[in-house]
């Protein structure tokens, strides 16, 4: 298990959450997330991680516990308070897309805050360049494709500058280079030393891109370890209803001669060659 | 910010009696309802009114969603009663607004009543029984069928525009009001959208093929049905008796007050 640091970002402390007149969704959610983690969360559908993340800025409030945003209870702040250090990005962008342009919708969030007009453009630019949407600017987010619409919907988060950036399920309907795309995008913000979380499905991508990962079942944290640690655990997969990745499939074939333990190509390609006698590393 | 006024509309699958009524009984009672709301404005039969749609709430096993809708709805409520005490040049503007506040209630009550136990495709298939053309009355059932889906997506879109910092809670007026575009917009756009891919599913799947349509559902007019009817009628009748033919001592309230 993750240790807890002395500067966690985010302190879930025994959360219980259910809408009006309907079995909990949360069920004593216990969780540190430390300033700085990149982290996923993976869940059977209906595990309850959408609603986790609603907690994050308060878009809900736990109905037992409490929720810390750096050590600061989410029940005694607005969503717009929070919002200013943690970020959410939807996952379908097309619930939040309403400007005439690119730029006009992605300096939205910046002048609900009211950064100046000279930060407003300076970030605005910065972002659209960093997502490659800068020759989009002038058009309208409905003109774009659903990759690029999705693109805009993560700049227009990125370009306030949270601390914390929460992502529902940014690869959804993204081709392969828009996920190198992501992943790129997730590594800068790791060295700017952001908190990371990502709703995901998409098990591979969790693979290449975070070091830590959560399993979520029945509105409980069943794991909360380094992903190698429970992407090689089939048990725990099994229980929360995920498939395992392929490399690791690959090797529980050959658990006789082969590690269970490996994740990457590059590891099972290592082990091959040292299986095969011609390992020269 | 909820949206939980639409809850009391949506379809609850429970099986009551009133899950079982055919839906030309429950359109009587909705009628039978609007009648008598509509041609008594006292303080008395509206409070009648209110409260006898309350046990039909109960069987339908739709107290929570009503009760939802309700709270939902506090501030129209509030706003309807304020408007009449205040604006009514009435010596009687309190028991005049409690009441028209009360006619807002009891129809409130029955229509909820109806879409809480009534399924889409059986109301469909009532309003065919009645000669009302299929295109129609499509385009009614599905308008009713994604109330609870746009109220759902409207809610996504609150929250995700709240999480860029628009503050939908603080400022005057005209400013709420425009604060609503973002929100307005998206749901908009979406519904556009997804009323032009649902018309490409559909004649997909033949939509439009023939005139002649076989159905799922087939309803029968049952001894209940017929026992339920009759009592609608019976209640409206006894209605339109006290008000008409005994002259209901506080009859024309509204004209008096304008003479």
């Amino acid at each position: 298990m993750i240790n807890r640091s002395s500067y966690p970002a985010i302190t879930f402390e025994d959360v219980w959450f259910s809408y009006s007149s309907s079995e909990p969704i949360l069920r004593g959610v216990n969780l540190h997330i430390n300033e700085g983690d990149v982290v996923a969360i993976l869940g059977e559908n209906g595990a309850g991680k959408t609603t986790l993340i609603k907690h994050l800025n308060g878009l809900l409030k736990p109905t037992r516990g409490n929720v810390y945003i750096y050590g600061e209870n989410t029940k005694s702040k607005s969503v717009a308070e929070l919002s200013r250090r943690v970020g959410i990005v939807f996952q379908n962008p097309d619930h939040q897309l309403f400007a005439e342009t690119v730029e006009e919708e992605v300096s939205f969030a910046l002048k609900n805050f009211n950064y100046p007009t000279h930060i407003v453009s300076l970030r605005v630019e910065k972002i659209l360049k960093m997502l490659d949407l800068w020759e989009y600017r002038k058009c309208s987010p409905f003109s774009l494709s659903g990759g690029e619409r999705k693109r805009v919907a993560i700049a227009s988060i990125l370009s306030y500058d949270p601390s914390i950036i929460v992502m529902d399920e940014p690869t959804v309907g993204q081709d392969y280079a828009q996920k190198q795309k992501l992943s790129e995008i997730i590594r800068l913000l790791q060295i700017q030393g952001k908190t990371i979380i990502v709703v995901t499905h998409d098990i591979e991508f969790v693979c290449e891109n975070f070091p830590k990962t959560i399993i979520l079942s029945q509105g409980n944290v069943l794991a909360y370890d380094y992903t190698r640690n429970i992407l090689t655990n089939f048990e725990l997969l099994l229980k929360a209803h995920l498939l395992p990745p392929q490399i690791p499939y690959l090797a529980s074939k050959f658990n006789s001669i082969l590690p269970r333990n490996i994740l990457y190509v590059w590891e099972m390609r290592n082990e091959i060659l040292r299986v095969m006698g011609r390992l020269t590393v | 910010m909820s949206l939980d006024i639409v809850q009391g509309f949506k379809f609850n699958r429970n099986n009551t009696i009133l899950h079982n009524l055919d839906p030309r009984a429950k359109l009587v009672y909705i009628s039978s309802i609007l009648t008598l709301s509509l041609i008594f404005s006292e303080l008395y039969p509206m409070l009648i009114l209110f409260v006898s749609t309350i046990p039909l709430v109960i069987i339908g096993k739709a107290v929570n969603e009503w009760l939802r809708s309700m709270k939902g709805g506090f501030m129209i409520i509030l706003m309807i009663f304020l408007l009449n005490y205040f604006l009514l040049p009435a010596e009687n503007a309190l028991s005049l607004s409690t009441s028209l506040t009360l006619r807002f209630l009891t129809i409130f009550s029955a229509f909820s009543i109806f879409f809480t136990t009534t399924y889409p495709e059986d109301l469909a298939v009532a309003l065919i029984k009645l000669k009302i053309p299929y295109d129609y009355v499509l385009t009614f059932t599905m308008a009713l069928r994604f109330i609870p889906t746009l109220a759902k997506e409207a809610q996504i879109i609150i929250d995700a525009q709240r999480s860029r910092g628009l503050e939908l809670e603080s400022g005057n007026f005209i400013i709420r009001i425009k604060r609503f575009i973002p929100i307005l917009i998206p749901l908009f756009i979406n519904s556009l959208r997804r009323a032009s891919q649902i018309a490409e599913a559909m004649e997909s799947r033949a939509f439009g093929y023939s005139d002649k349509r076989s159905y799922f559902h087939e309803l029968n007019f049952t001894i209940y049905d017929t026992l339920f009817t009759l009592s609608c009628i019976v209640f409206t009748s006894l209605g339109l008796y006290i008000k008409f033919y005994l002259r209901y001592s506080e009859t024309l309230v509204l004209a008096r007050l304008w003479p």
